[in-house]
């Protein structure tokens, strides 16, 4: 262990000796429950009725839209495409991206 | 939520909570704002990301209290521009707390590295706590902080260079 280490160590020491009074536990613990009581349950998740009438509405559009066949057409958007792009949470997954890749490559490392 | 989910979560705020309250209150000193920024990242925790595997949720847990914490600090430098343009919209100032000791036991010797690490830039502050003390790799202090495994390495390097000098001098 070189100096440094023993330096973060002893200041880590240090730290861990400090404690919080009741009260502050008692506010802690209240946090807690409050984060835990307003998680939402298990049941059909938020986003599910948006994206269905989404993918519906963008379903309609496209055909009133395109009327038929168009050679040179984009491809038609898959379902998921339209469940990414109709549903926050699918968004906010995709912008967290870097955080799988992150988690992948430290449990290679 | 299903209910091991919930017992996870609850354990895992068990564990954590007290320290993160301890360094969120080691960095901007005001123990009600502390309290709420933790509860709040506990809040958005569960919210949004319960359905992670629970190693995962140190990271994030961490990297929503610094974010949290780095938006305190730009509220408060917000307040302090407008209350020195517009020093009447600001006069609903919540007080300035005593101080630390009075929600935090601190004796000397944890007094004095306390102050020593509040005299170190705020992101030196930050990755000095979470690789020191919540022993957080330095991938994961990267990622809690939003920057990169070298600006870590160099924060982590001059907090511990500058903390030993400031300690050091106060013994002499």
């Amino acid at each position: 262990m070189n100096k440094d280490q023993q330096f973060q160590n002893q200041i880590k020491q240090t730290l861990d000796r400090q404690s919080v009074n009741p009260e502050t536990e008692n506010a802690l613990r209240k946090a807690r429950q409050a984060a835990l009581a307003q998680a939402p349950d298990g049941g059909m998740p938020r986003w599910l009725p948006a994206t269905a009438v989404a993918c519906l509405l963008m379903i309609v559009v496209g055909v009133l839209v395109t009327g038929g066949d168009h050679p040179d057409a984009l491809p038609p958007i898959t379902a998921d495409e339209l469940a990414v792009i109709a549903s926050e949470d699918e968004l906010e997954l995709l912008e967290e991206l870097e955080f799988y890749i992150w988690f992948e490559e430290d449990k290679n490392a | 939520m299903d209910p091991p989910v919930k017992q996870a979560l609850d354990v895992f705020f068990r564990e954590s909570e007290r320290k993160a309250y301890l360094m969120a209150m080691a960095l901007i000193h005001n123990h009600h704002d502390a309290l709420e920024l933790v509860q709040d990242s506990m809040l958005k925790l569960v919210q949004k990301y319960q359905h992670r595997a629970a190693e995962e949720w140190g990271p994030l847990f961490y990297r929503i209290l610094q974010n949290a914490i780095r938006d305190w600090f730009r509220k408060q430098k917000f307040r302090q521009v407008l209350g020195g343009l517009l020093p009447w919209q600001v006069s609903d100032n919540e007080p300035v707390e005593a101080s630390a000791e009075t929600q935090v036991q601190l004796d000397d010797e944890l007094a004095r590295v306390v102050t020593a690490l509040n005299r170190l830039p705020l992101r030196q502050q930050q990755t000095f706590l979470l690789r020191a003390w919540q022993e957080f790799s330095t991938r994961e202090t990267a990622f809690a902080l939003s920057i990169s495994e070298n600006s870590v390495k160099t924060h982590y390097a001059r907090a511990t260079r500058q903390l030993r000098r400031m300690l050091r001098d106060e013994d002499e």
